[in-house]
């Protein structure tokens, strides 16, 4: 027997873990963001959860923000405008690897500012969503997961998704009972 | 970094605990011991915190510590270690965007082109079989840079490497352009560098597509096959790409008088489809509008986005196109020199100014467009 001292090819990473944004007591006359990220059916989800969450909880304003490219994260200039302008967001879609990703950075990085931000990825990026959260020190971040793909639906087909995201996303932005 | 003290009976029971680490591409890797890992770093010329390669999405750092273990594995010398850094150093440019290219279903490997004296020192191949295996710098050089994207950027397969099918390249993917057989100037002489200065290259591609023609062909035969390779649909995109001609098919073009230029500037014109083509094959958004059936669109931004380079053995009609996998310009290549002290040179124009990344409806902009 010999023995043998093995070095980690892992890169160690240990930055602070941030803390998640509390959430609101309720969404009655809230101002809710929608940060869509370009990527087709992401506005137009968005919108159809907007109406969802206006008939189901007297949300007040909506303020829509869109990505030019749904693989890179966020400009700071349009993360300051829904940090000033709302009082939660809604991010969609990850449906591709390298937008999932980012979708979910995006959530974080809101997050981290104070703002509960409900993201929506496709269900065959949930292990993707699941690993940058665990990156980003907060593995026990919850997300919307939809059938996926979304971006092919319209009509009936697209509201019935998106009722189904209204559900997630209100129990992803208000308390735990 | 971390250290893992075990107790085996041979050396092959230190190889399986690497598989079951989870450490290594599936095949066997060279058990990163602290003593190996020690002499690597002692030979290599880093700070052991200095940071090579950064992911923002994943807020990753890759140190030169963990590049070294990771070179270890894949099978390295320490003198193939400058090479990876280099490879590192150019992914790290922000135009690279190494999130996208490493994460994406499309799935491309990153794929380096080394130029300059250090292929020699090296012994690397850039005859008979360049692409493929049997050359213990290339392979080992290529295989480490995956490793460091598995290891340190978490790129496992159905994780944070999303492709859908990927291909063999991902295991490794490096050779050296074979200056010496070409009859123009090298990739890195056109890209701004000193041919006295070695180099790598970086671009994010799919596998390669064939040029394939028999041999006894005239110049007029060899980019008639190369632009239609360039047309294809499959792979259409404002992108960049790789354009490896074997020494026979260079030497046809060069002593029918044509130039790396005029080479580019014909494959550019004539890899135009129309915008009607790119949207029924789902390239380009639907529906198809009026004028889509004459408004074209080239495999490219400029001519000079077709990266023409030499490799191959003497014999042989075979050529490669390595197209940039994107929908869209989401990544560019990136040509770093290997002295550590040097930057990095990107493409101009890089995707700062792209209309489209992956997905994005401005793809179908009329930017490239012809009437």
């Amino acid at each position: 027997v010999i023995t043998l001292r093995l070095v980690s090819p892992l890169a160690p990473h240990d930055g602070p873990s941030p803390v998640l944004a509390a959430r609101p007591t309720s969404l009655a006359g809230a101002v809710v963001g929608l940060l869509a990220n370009s990527k087709a059916n992401s506005g137009e989800i968005l919108d159809l959860i907007a109406a969802e969450l206006v008939a189901r909880h007297g949300v007040a304003e909506v303020v829509r923000v869109m990505k030019p490219h749904p693989s890179v994260p966020a400009a700071e200039d349009s993360l300051r405008t829904l940090v000033e302008q709302v009082d939660v967001v809604i991010t969609a879609i990850g449906d591709c690897g390298s937008c999932s990703t980012c979708t979910m950075h995006d959530g974080l990085a809101l997050e981290k500012r104070g703002i509960a931000t409900a993201v929506l990825l496709t269900e065959p990026f949930t292990p993707a969503g699941r690993a940058i959260a665990a990156l980003d020190g907060v593995p026990e971040y919850e997300f919307a997961v939809l059938p996926h793909p979304t971006a092919g639906l319209a009509g009936d087909e697209l509201v019935a998704v998106a009722k189904l995201a209204a559900n997630q996303v209100e129990s992803l932005l208000l308390p735990k009972p | 970094m971390t250290v893992l003290e075990i107790e085996v009976a041979d050396c092959s029971e230190a190889i399986e605990r690497c598989h079951a680490e989870g450490w290594t591409d599936g095949l066997p890797v060279v058990p990163p011991t602290d003593v190996l890992v020690d002499r690597y770093a002692a030979a290599s010329a880093w700070a052991p915190d200095a940071v090579l390669l950064r992911e923002p999405v994943r807020g990753v750092e890759v140190t030169a510590a963990a590049v070294i273990v990771n070179c270890v594995l894949a099978g390295c010398l320490p003198e193939h270690l400058p090479v990876v850094g280099a490879a590192l150093r150019a992914m790290d440019h922000p135009d690279f965007r190494v999130h996208i290219a490493v994460s994406s279903t499309g799935g491309p490997a990153p794929v380096v082109i080394v130029n300059g004296p250090i292929r020699e020192t090296l012994g690397m191949n850039g005859s008979g079989n360049l692409f493929g295996p049997g050359n213990r710098a290339n392979s080992s050089i290529g295989r480490a840079i995956r490793l460091v994207l598995r290891n340190c950027l978490g790129a496992l397969p159905g994780v944070l490497d999303q492709a859908t099918q990927g291909w063999f390249g991902k295991f490794s993917a490096c050779f050296p352009e074979r200056e010496e057989a070409s009859p123009w100037e090298p990739l890195h002489v056109r890209r701004g560098f000193p041919a006295s200065t070695s180099t790598v290259t970086v671009l994010a591609t799919e596998s390669s597509h064939s040029v394939l023609t028999r041999s006894g062909v005239t110049a007029d035969m060899i980019l008639f096959t190369a632009t239609d390779v360039l047309r294809t649909l499959g792979s259409h995109s404002d992108g960049q790409g790789y354009l490896v001609f074997s020494p026979e098919h260079a030497r046809i073009l060069a002593d029918e008088g044509w130039t790396v230029p005029a080479i580019q500037a014909h494959l550019f014109d004539g890899s135009r489809r129309t915008i009607a083509d790119l949207r029924r094959g789902g390239r380009l958004d639907l529906p198809i509008i009026d004028g889509d059936d004459v408004r074209t669109r080239p495999r490219a931004r400029v001519p000079s986005d077709i990266l023409v380079a030499v490799g191959g053995s003497d014999a042989g009609c075979c050529s490669a196109w390595f197209p940039s996998w994107s929908r869209g310009r989401a990544s560019v290549a990136i040509t770093a020199p290997v002295a550590a002290d040097g930057p990095a040179v990107s493409s101009e124009p890089g995707p700062a100014d792209a209309p489209g990344l992956g997905d994005d409806p401005a793809a179908g902009s009329t930017q490239g467009v012809s009437a």
